[in-house]
């Protein structure tokens, strides 16, 4: 398949690509077990960016195959989706190495880092070091401790050949470095070259992957729903004198609803209020459990979209 | 019915959402609804108590 752009990038480096929507990004391993960071960008807005805990909440720790990469709220729209990944073994936890951590760990004065290799390649497109943003981690083999909630990352267990493939839902700037890390296990403690291309999705791929361009949802907001529509220049932060505070919905009321229960369930309720885990009277365990049954049974399934539901 | 009355207080937005199952049909009442609810919890917290088979 002809690739638009086909390049190697060097242990140390990275680099800033457009990738338009429609369009299939690939990162591949050249000789294996080597980490990569990935940030993005809308191209026509860079204040929309990925946002890994909209992504983590919606395809937990290990995103791969399937799975989109979403922007941050208050946008909160699919980016891209993941259309191969035969290592799977990425991770949305770890923050971005930088080289503030390899400074106080390590004593280094000058270390390969992502969050500089970053905002290096970034700046090709006038993006400063406070843009970066924390990545989709590739290839980045991490555990969670059940017990403790502890994060740990394991042996890097890609192979050459292997490779992680994204089509773009959107016109987006992606950016992505060799991780830096090589006193820390993450790449198996060498740096190594990256393979990254970019084609045209197949006519398949845009039947079955790609999403539409409009907003399913009223509140993924765009500029025009703005208050203020301009980006700061001043880096100074001074208070609005004439603003007025404008909540989404406020002031919050409350109204009494009177429940009739039957004998059975007056009897469960007070089990439930006794036993003290929904709550600690009878009103607080009947709403706990009443809109924890709502969660359960009502509430509309997490987006899983595909073209067909626009 | 023997009537053990239970006052829940519920905000804006939940009433919204009370009277979506309203309209749904899960009950007649926003009374209702929260009665029904209660007793679907009750009823997913015995099957999930069940050992599995």
């Amino acid at each position: 398949m002809t690739m638009r752009l086909d390049h190697v990038l060097e242990p140390g480096s990275g680099k800033a690509v457009e990738v338009r929507r429609g369009e299939v990004i690939r990162v591949e391993q050249l000789e294996g077990g080597q980490c990569a960071d990935f940030n993005a960008f809308n191209l026509h807005d860079y204040r929309e960016f990925f946002h890994t805990g909209r992504t983590r909440v919606l395809h937990g720790l290990f995103p791969t195959t399937g799975d989109m990469l979403w922007s941050a709220p208050p946008r909160e729209r699919p980016m891209f989706t993941i259309l191969a990944d035969t290592a799977g073994i990425n991770d949305i936890s770890f923050p971005r190495c930088t080289g503030v951590l390899f400074e106080y760990a390590w004593g280094y004065a000058t270390h390969t880092n992502c969050q500089d290799i970053l905002a290096e390649a970034e700046r090709e497109y006038g993006l400063t070091p406070d843009d970066v943003h924390d990545s989709f981690n590739l290839w980045m083999n991490t555990k969670v401790d059940a017990e403790t909630g502890r994060l740990s990352v394991e042996r890097n267990t890609s192979r050459a050949g292997d490779y992680v493939e994204l089509v773009a839902h959107f016109d987006c700037l992606v950016v992505v470095s060799v991780c830096g890390a090589d006193v820390f296990n993450t790449s198996n403690f060498s740096l190594k070259p990256l393979r990254l291309a970019v084609r045209p999705a197949t006519d398949r791929e845009r039947t079955d992957w790609l999403l539409p361009e409009t907003r399913r949802f009223a509140n993924q907001r765009v500029v025009e729903d703005f208050k203020i529509k301009e980006i700061r220049a001043e880096r100074e932060l001074s208070r609005d004198p004439a603003y007025v505070a404008e909540w989404p919905r406020f002031p919050i009321t409350t109204t009494s609803v009177e429940v009739e229960l039957t004998d059975d369930e007056y009897r469960q309720l007070d089990a439930l209020t006794s036993e003290g885990s929904f709550g600690e009277t009878d009103e607080d365990v009947l709403r706990y459990t009443f809109f924890t049954w709502c969660l359960g049974h009502w509430m509309q399934p997490r987006p899983t979209w595909s073209p067909d539901l626009g | 019915m023997s009537g053990h009355l239970v006052a829940v207080e519920i905000n804006q937005q939940q009433a919204e959402l009370l009277d979506r199952l309203v309209a749904a049909g899960v009950g007649a009442s926003r009374s209702e609804v929260i009665r029904k609810g209660f007793a679907g919890f009750c009823d997913d917290l015995m099957a999930s108590a069940e050992p599995a088979e």
